[in-house]
């Protein structure tokens, strides 16, 4: 497990996903594992590496979305008001 | 005769209503076409010959229906059918048949259509894996997905039109990449029951169509649409006569443009050219285009993608569990990821669907606006050999994904190509259930244009021979 233990990704580097900050995440498949054990999921070691990826990227991408300022905004999701 | 492989549904209705062609010889000439095409580019799982002509011999022989009587349809493998395996792309539910037919396919087949096959989707829509189908106006190019032989079965005359389904653009993409029309109505308008819970994210799924034309697209969501007491998320509200309005055009018509969010980097400079020019169409039809900002856009790809993966790793928590080795590896991540998010972040994606529909909604009555015109990808197709479905699927969708948290029919018209030929899809968004003002608008801009005349070359090509 050593070898790939280390797993760096770059947010805007491996996705187009729009704007937004750029941070940088470093997720180890350790850390990943954790995740699983704590969220009572049996994750496949040979997934680690890429589930790490994944989910770098995704935080990245979401990054706007923890940022923005949505605590004035109602939580609703009917359809029968919109557009 | 127009060439079986140019033939859309009205076109086929008029000769089947008028004696000229029958059920039986539309459905053998469908079958032969499928013969000939499907060993290049897969677009079904699975046949139906047998029930199909059966079914046709019954048609020939029955009052006729409306203009679906007789017309070969293929449905994506997610709708459950009664007289075939349906395996939603994926190894967990090989060899599954469910007793019903889905609320979408029971009401093709009460309008008479004959459902000719199931088609090739990505392993549960999630679009994480590269599917075997192939694109026909390039063979070596993603057909789009997750609908995937639902595009290409309509664009090379394998199927006069398509059911699919649309959770961020699985519709609207494939239409895009293959030059056909892409309908996803609005939400609730179609029913979602029978569909395979486990491949959708039922808060931002619809069901859609694939077709040759934008008047194709009103006969078959007519066929399709209205309330349906078994599907819980089933809008109770009129289904309007779609035809009625289609060919009434567009002068005065007012079309939201938002290059704030739908220009930029992301956009491909063929794309931008030919969605430019098509805004330039529109206007001398004698639309007005309004500028507007959406900025709450920006938080639409991470909120539908946190509300997507979410609800789809609900539906897996089990199958993950005990069966993970029939997943392919890179659903099984994606389903994993959406198990892992934390509910603040859950949370969060629910209020920002909820900010963006309140802003779209005020901005489409501040400005009073009929449409809102977009490209539909920020880019055309892209090569298989270079595809990396786990962040290429998502760079497609930043354009069509909003519209399925807001829950307004948007629809993909073919608008050009690229330099290397590859098509090119405008996209039309409307109103809140009001999908006639969309066709309107599509078919005002399709009779003005040839781009849907245009048939993949790489399948003229190949299949003359079987074009009847």
């Amino acid at each position: 497990m050593d070898d790939w233990n280390r797993v760096e990704v770059v947010g805007r580097e491996d996705t187009t996903l729009p704007r937004g900050r750029e941070p940088e995440f470093e997720l180890t498949v350790d850390d990943v594992a954790r995740l699983g054990k704590l969220a009572s999921l049996h994750l496949l070691e040979e997934d680690l590496v890429l589930l790490a990826e994944a989910l770098a990227r995704h935080l990245a991408m979401v990054a706007p979305l923890m940022d923005a300022d949505l605590t004035q905004v109602p939580l609703d999701v009917t359809f029968e008001d919109g557009a | 005769m127009t060439a079986l492989g140019h033939l859309g549904i009205s076109e086929a209705a008029r000769l089947l209503h008028s004696g000229a062609l029958s059920a039986v010889e539309l459905t053998e000439m469908t079958l032969r076409r499928i013969e000939m095409t499907e060993p290049i580019v897969h677009a079904y799982t699975c046949v139906m010959s047998e029930r199909a002509l059966e079914t046709a011999r019954r048609l020939d022989n029955t009052p006729w229906r409306g203009p679906l009587h007789g017309i070969p349809i293929g449905v994506k493998d997610l709708f459950c059918t009664e007289d075939a395996p349906t395996e939603a792309g994926s190894r967990i539910l090989a060899g599954f048949v469910c007793r019903h037919d889905a609320g979408a396919v029971r009401r093709l087949r009460d309008a008479g259509a004959v459902v000719i096959g199931k088609q090739v989707m990505h392993e549960f829509a999630a679009g994480q894996n590269v599917p075997p189908t192939r694109n026909p106006w390039n063979l070596e190019y993603y057909p789009g997905g997750s609908t995937a032989g639902g595009g290409v079965s309509v664009a090379i005359g394998s199927s006069l039109g398509a059911l699919g389904t649309d959770t961020g653009g699985s519709v609207r993409k494939p239409a895009s990449v293959t030059g056909t029309v892409g309908l996803k109505p609005a939400y609730g308008r179609v029913s979602l029951h029978g569909t395979i819970r486990a491949a959708s994210a039922p808060s931002l799924d619809h069901v859609g169509t694939l077709t040759r034309t934008v008047k194709d697209a009103a006969l078959l969501l007519q066929a399709i649409s209205g309330r349906d007491t078994d599907d819980e998320h089933s809008v109770d509200a009129v289904v309007p006569d779609y035809a009625r309005d289609l060919e009434a055009g567009i002068k005065d018509c007012r079309l939201g443009v938002a290059p704030g969010y739908f220009a930029g980097p992301l956009l491909d400079p063929d794309v931008g050219a030919a969605v430019e020019e098509a805004f330039y169409m529109l206007q001398r039809l004698g639309a007005k285009l309004v500028p507007i900002e959406l900025p709450s856009l920006k938080l639409a790809v991470p909120a539908a993608t946190t509300i997507l993966l979410a609800e789809m790793a609900i539906a897996h928590r089990e199958w993950i569990a005990e069966r993970p080795y029939e997943y392919g590896q890179g659903t099984r991540v994606m389903l994993e990821l959406g198990a892992l998010l934390p509910c603040a972040q859950i949370e969060r994606a629910n209020r920002a669907r909820a900010l963006i529909r309140a802003e779209v909604a005020e901005t489409f009555r501040r400005e009073r606006l009929d449409a809102l015109v977009t490209p539909t990808l920020p880019c055309a197709s892209m090569r298989l050999c270079e595809m990396r479905p786990a962040v290429d699927t998502a760079s497609m969708i930043p354009y069509t994904f909003p519209w399925n948290l807001t829950g307004q029919p948007a629809m993909s018209v073919p608008c050009g190509f690229t330099s290397p030929g590859l098509p090119i899809g405008l996209q039309i968004v409307g109103r809140l259930l009001d999908e006639q003002t969309v066709l309107r608008i599509g078919r005002a801009y399709e009779r003005e244009t040839a781009w849907h005349e245009m048939f993949a070359h790489m399948g003229a090509a190949r299949f003359d021979g079987v074009s009847d």
